[in-house]
């Protein structure tokens, strides 16, 4: 009798082309509806914000309400974009005409949704600047000039990894480089590609933390231009340092699914199919891990901006603790980053003479478990965030409250240690070979 | 392609859940960032007390870690002491 996997693949080629594509299509296209968490969260705490400020300073209402409209229409992008993709899914799919193996389109229109999810960052992250936005035009709106254009920096770079995530959902649908590489291939290569290609759409997701992270600090921005005018430029310099911190890891996601996408370390090695496949989703699944540093570091940039506002003249000392606290706080998307190269240049499993379904499981199994990484990245830059507020209230402290968050991020890295561990024992030393 | 056997597929569904185990990482992860930063803000605020404000910040944490471990031995276990091929 047939493995279930050479069953599901017979299965799945039953089917005519146009059918496995349109059915992916349609799932593609509820994933990619995800991203409206974010603007639903991001605008309502906009809109809670809005009518807190009405009701402390009603005589400024209509500030305060326009600002929160603005504000609320850029938090809003991330969900019309998806909204746009899942549409061209439903009515003017391309995919069904791409030249290809039905099982790598397949993979490549859940990509296309997986992809999208990021947007959920952008959505959260704009609407908390749109909250801070509106509250401080309530209580200051003498600096709304200040308070909006921070606003909307923070928000514009906080769309980015939005913006990568529509991109890389563009070019799957329109120059689908995954089909492209199946045409003329066997169905075993087109698996290979096709969860290669949900593991590049699952690799963008990590975006959703820097969407977050951004957002919060062109919040914080804003606040504190209205607190004190005279620190704008000053916030704004913090800001941006701090965000392009927070960006990182987004962008070492990006580099991963376009390896993926257009230079596919598998293809052509000759190993199981599926250890293969599976060894691409499982490195896009492992990225997902960087979504915490995203959040974490963009906590700590928006707190330093704080910490700046209240003491101008500390700020060189607030952002030395910035960036160190960042840079530990990146420690975890450094370890996914890791484990997906490893999967993708270096991979240990290929190799080894046993059962392929153990084989292609641990490779899942690694990836899964380097999303433990989301926690400590969050954690260290809510540390690194309250250390740079501290620095800024009592700068001479400096070093005594280095000591204690560099002290507390290493405790907070433990968990993160724990997952890579469990991958590279799942990659290197697998002692489930053995039992069998 | 040669056939899976049952022992095969268990263990390999062992290595799925030993990494979705790990998951739980994250929990201690946040929580114990969140210690680090109030410990950092408590110093910045009273620095003659930072040894009694790092001693119940590690305490805390290390209480704090529990679940982060039990997601490791889990893991462990399945990996190096699986439990389920025995029942076979």
């Amino acid at each position: 009798m047939a493995n279930f996997v050479e069953q599901f693949m017979t299965w799945l080629l039953s089917f005519d082309k146009e059918a496995l594509i349109l059915g992916a299509s349609a799932i593609g296209a509820g994933l990619a509806m995800i991203a409206g968490i974010g603007p639903g969260v991001g605008q309502g705490y906009a809109a809670g914000k809005a009518a807190e400020s009405t009701g402390a300073h009603p005589e400024n209402q209509k500030t305060s309400l326009m600002t929160m409209l603005v504000g609320a229409g850029v938090a809003e992008t991330t969900g019309i974009l998806s909204l746009v993709v899942a549409l061209i899914l439903m009515f003017g799919n391309p995919m069904v005409n791409q030249e290809g193996n039905a099982i790598a389109i397949a993979g490549s229109a859940i990509g296309v949704g997986l992809a999208m999810v990021a947007g959920v960052g952008a959505g959260i992250g704009c609407g908390y600047a749109a909250g801070k936005a509106a509250e401080a035009t309530g209580f200051a709106p003498e600096n709304q000039r200040g308070i909006m254009m921070c606003m909307l920096l923070g928000s514009a770079v906080a769309q980015t990894t939005g913006i990568f995530s529509l991109v890389i959902a563009l070019i799957f649908m329109f120059a689908n480089p995954i089909a492209a590489a199946s045409v003329g291939g066997t169905p075993e290569l087109a698996v290979v590609l096709g969860l290669s290609a949900m593991g590049a759409g699952a690799c963008m997701i990590a975006g959703l933390g820097s969407g977050v992270g951004v957002g919060y600090a062109g919040g914080k921005a804003a606040e504190a231009v209205g607190i004190n005018p005279e620190s704008t430029s000053k916030s704004i310099m913090l800001m941006l340092v701090g965000s392009a911190m927070a960006q990182t890891s987004a962008i070492f996601s990006l580099v991963v699914t376009l390896i993926l996408m257009y230079a596919n370390p598998f293809i052509g090695v000759d190993a199981n199919f599926l250890i293969l496949g599976c060894s691409g989703l499982a490195a896009g699944i492992a990225m997902i891990g960087g979504l915490g540093p995203g959040i974490g570091q963009g906590y700590a940039a928006g707190k330093a901006v704080e910490g700046t506002s209240f003491n101008l003249n500390a700020s060189n000392k607030v952002m030395v603790v910035m960036i160190l606290g960042q840079a530990i706080a990146q420690t975890s998307s450094i370890f996914s980053l890791v484990v997906a190269l490893i999967l993708m240049y270096a991979n240990p499993l290929v190799g080894v003479d046993s059962s392929f379904i153990i084989l292609a499981a641990s490779a899942l199994g690694a990836g899964f478990a380097m999303i433990a990484g989301v926690g400590p990245g969050i954690g260290q830059g809510f540390a690194a965030g309250k250390a740079s507020e501290a620095t800024g209230m009592r700068p001479k402290l400096q070093g005594a409250v280095i000591r204690t968050m560099v002290l507390g991020q290493a405790v907070a890295q433990t968990t993160g240690i724990y997952g890579l561990v469990i991958a590279l024992v799942l990659l290197f030393a697998n002692p489930l070979i053995g039992l069998l | 392609m040669e056939a899976i056997t049952g022992k095969a597929l268990i263990l390999a569904c062992s290595a799925v859940g030993a990494g979705l185990a790990m998951i739980a990482g994250i929990g201690p992860g946040i929580g114990q960032g969140f210690a680090a930063g109030k410990g950092a803000e408590a110093v910045g605020k009273q620095p003659e007390a930072q040894g009694d404000i790092i001693k119940t910040m590690l305490l805390g944490a290390a209480v704090d870690e529990t679940t982060g471990i039990y997601g490791l031995v889990v893991a462990l276990i399945l990996l190096f002491a699986n439990p389920l091929v025995g029942m076979l």
